[in-house]
């Protein structure tokens, strides 16, 4: 009897043992691999997207704003027929059935078949019901206005994590500022996905990306574009520019290039139309120029407007070269401002020698060129002026009326701008303020970057340039009754070394009213076909946007109807 | 002596017994209020998934509606719309000073 009772009681050790064992197996040995298994079921982590920041116009309207936007992928392996199911989608994604077939190979279990799909392509597909097809949200930019300042808007594109990244522009420049920042959310969860409200939860807020406002009018870019459209086509350019600006605070109003890229559809464009023109491309200003060695040597007292040349006789001799005026006509006499008027070399040249060859190069930097403006936009260049030891004799005389240095659009507008502005040299912005997601807005106020002439000298060189519109080569073209400040240029494009004399930029730089100038207008044509003057291209569309621009602003002539 | 001895004794036994109730009641009133209330707060799960179902389903709307009024609002669309409602561009402006009576304007 007593050994039953120890035999049994052996037994029952052994058992409690075998359990003891396996429960050290499970919950100490393999404790921590099934505890990781139990989080990662209950546990759900997911990441919350940040909304993009949008743009606007300067009064409020939306420019470039988020819209849905899907991945559409297929599964090869639920595909029965894939010559059907291509077809089937082809018209809708439009894509070529032979590209979407090749896409489903049989060794792959998700294909991308539709990048940046739209909500309607979505819904289409969707209502196909065809097996294998599912959608990943893909947020997408809008652009209501089509590609209208597609490129100082730049576009949106991913970056190597695949992850939204702005590129070019405004898009590029502001990125980290309109990205936002996503959120994570950590929580329990039933066998059902719902959230246990008991349970463990942890939240990372979002932060929306912020929104710009700009300083472009919606009204003067959409006459800027529809402007500079009709001059290409009426001109035969190659290429244009048309930029508009406040001169006393340096507020682009507008900017407009062509050729140019829907930002929608970037990837069809040549990577050569992303780079805005307008900040990014050089070129020599010729003639325009010349207001600005004008204002430096009038600054500096050593001429006056009635100043008359002494060399205008006939063409001028320097270091081999020799300077003659565009039309090969010369006026013995001539004041500084029949210089500006007739837009005579020679008297430029005269000019540069009254001013010096010191001061000519320290006006030009103080003027901006060479420089970057700053403007808020991602792609701006600059070209640097050569070295002052690098400089010829002949380099400063071809300097005073533009040929031989290099600058790009925004630099002239903003250099003349100072000339419009009583002096004082501004720094361009694109951007208005800066809109947070609380709805504070961050304003970008306008910055004086230095004074470069005095308000005396920036009222006489105005005159002189209200006087080279009235009476110069652009007379026929100008609205009457309206006294605007300008100049216009015709400059030779430098091919191998040596100016081609068939192929010009043609440029037109003025600002009105001039007494107080509501904007500053650069209006550039690479090439024109129709004629290689400034004056008989570029000028006549300057004035076709300036009397839009009147209307708009409510100018009325002063001079009579 | 004996008497009030014996009903303090009484008095005390009395005490302890509805001590004792007490000790086992109150647990069991919590362990039902517990358990009422972490039903209520697990099924609220379901009412929160459903809110943020609708507000995911209301942005989205929100999202398609600003597009349409950005798309309805752009110059582009209402250039359009007046082309195809006949109206016309203007060709030229006319300017009329204050100075002057309307009738005497110059025709054009």
């Amino acid at each position: 009897m007593k050994n039953r009772f120890f035999t049994i009681f052996i037994v029952f050790i052994i058992l409690f043992l075998t359990i003891l064992v396996r429960l050290f197996y499970w919950q100490i040995i393999k404790g921590g691999e099934l505890a990781a298994q139990a989080a990662a079921q209950y546990n759900y982590i997911y990441e919350l997207k940040a909304k993009r920041g949008e743009i606007f116009f300067s009064n409020n309207q939306r420019f470039v704003i988020n819209q849905p936007g899907y991945l559409i992928y297929a599964n090869p392996h639920e595909i029965a027929d894939k010559t059907a199911f291509s077809n089937l989608l082809s018209p809708i994604i439009q894509t070529d059935p032979a590209t979407i077939s090749a896409m489903l190979k049989d060794e792959l279990f998700w294909v991308a078949v539709k990048k940046r799909a739209p909500e309607d392509m979505k819904q289409q597909v969707e209502a196909l019901h065809l097996p294998g097809v599912g959608f990943e949200d893909d947020p997408l930019r809008f652009y209501p206005e089509a590609s209208t300042g597609a490129q100082f808007l730049g576009f949106v594109s991913k970056d190597v994590n695949g992850e939204q990244k702005g590129y070019f522009g405004l898009e590029g420049y502001y990125d980290r500022e309109i990205r936002g920042r996503g959120g994570v959310v950590k929580t329990l969860t039933d066998a059902f996905g719902r959230p246990i409200l008991l349970g463990d939860q942890s939240k990372e807020p979002i932060t929306d990306g912020r929104d710009l406002l700009l300083n472009i009018d919606q009204t003067i870019q959409y006459a800027v574009e529809n402007a500079l459209d009709r001059g290409m086509e009426k001109y035969g350019a190659k290429g244009g520019s048309v930029i508009v600006m406040d001169p006393k605070t340096g507020a682009i109003l507008a900017m407009a290039s062509r050729p140019s890229y829907d930002p929608f559809h970037f990837s069809d464009y040549d990577q050569e139309v992303y780079k805005n023109p307008a900040v990014a491309s050089l070129y020599e200003p010729g003639s325009t120029f010349k207001t600005l060695v004008m204002a430096s040597a009038i600054n500096e007292n050593v001429v006056t407007p009635e100043t008359v040349c002494t060399i205008c006789a006939g063409p001028v001799e320097l270091g081999g070269f020799t300077i003659r005026t565009w039309n090969n006509q010369y006026e013995p006499n001539s004041t500084m401002l029949d210089v500006l008027i007739h837009s005579d070399n020679t008297g430029m040249v005269f000019v540069g020698k009254q001013l010096g060859q010191k001061k000519l190069l320290e006006y030009i930097r103080n003027f901006g060129i060479g420089t970057k403006t700053n403007v808020d936009l991602q792609d701006e260049e600059s070209p640097l002026l050569r070295a002052d030891t690098d400089w010829h004799e002949i380099d400063y005389a071809t300097a005073t009326f533009g040929q031989g240095l290099a600058v790009t659009p925004l630099q002239m507008v903003r250099a003349v701008g100072a000339i419009a502005n009583g002096g004082l040299l501004m720094e361009p912005h694109m951007v208005k303020a800066v809109r947070k997601e609380t709805g504070e807005e961050i304003p970008i106020e306008p910055k004086v970057v230095r004074r470069v002439i005095t308000p005396t000298t920036a009222k006489v060189v105005t005159e002189m340039m209200v006087q080279a519109v009235d009476k110069g080569e652009a007379k026929f073209a100008k609205p009457k009754g309206y006294r605007i400040a300008g100049k216009t240029g015709t400059a030779q494009i430098p091919i191998a070394g040596h100016y081609d004399p068939t192929k010009t930029i043609a440029s037109f730089v003025g600002f009105a009213p001039a007494d107080d100038p509501k904007f500053i207008m650069l209006v550039k044509m690479d090439q024109p076909s129709s004629s290689i003057f400034g004056a008989e291209t570029a000028a006549p569309l300057f004035f076709d946007i300036a009397k839009q621009l009147f209307v708009y602003y409510k100018v009325t002539p002063t001079e009579g109807n | 002596m004996k008497k009030i001895q014996l009903e303090e004794k009484l008095h005390q036994e009395r005490r302890l017994r509805k001590f004792t109730k007490l000790v086992f009641v109150i647990p069991v009133i919590l362990s039902i209020a517990q358990l009422l209330l972490s039903n209520h707060l697990a099924s609220f799960s379901a009412t929160m998934m459903s809110l943020q179902t609708e507000e995911d389903r209301l942005t989205f709307e929100n999202e398609l509606l600003s597009k349409d009024i950005a798309s309805q609002s752009s110059l582009t669309a209402v250039e359009k719309r007046a082309e195809a409602l006949s109206f016309q561009k203007a060709s030229k402006q006319l300017v009329i000073s204050n100075s002057e009576p309307v009738a005497l304007a110059p025709s054009h």
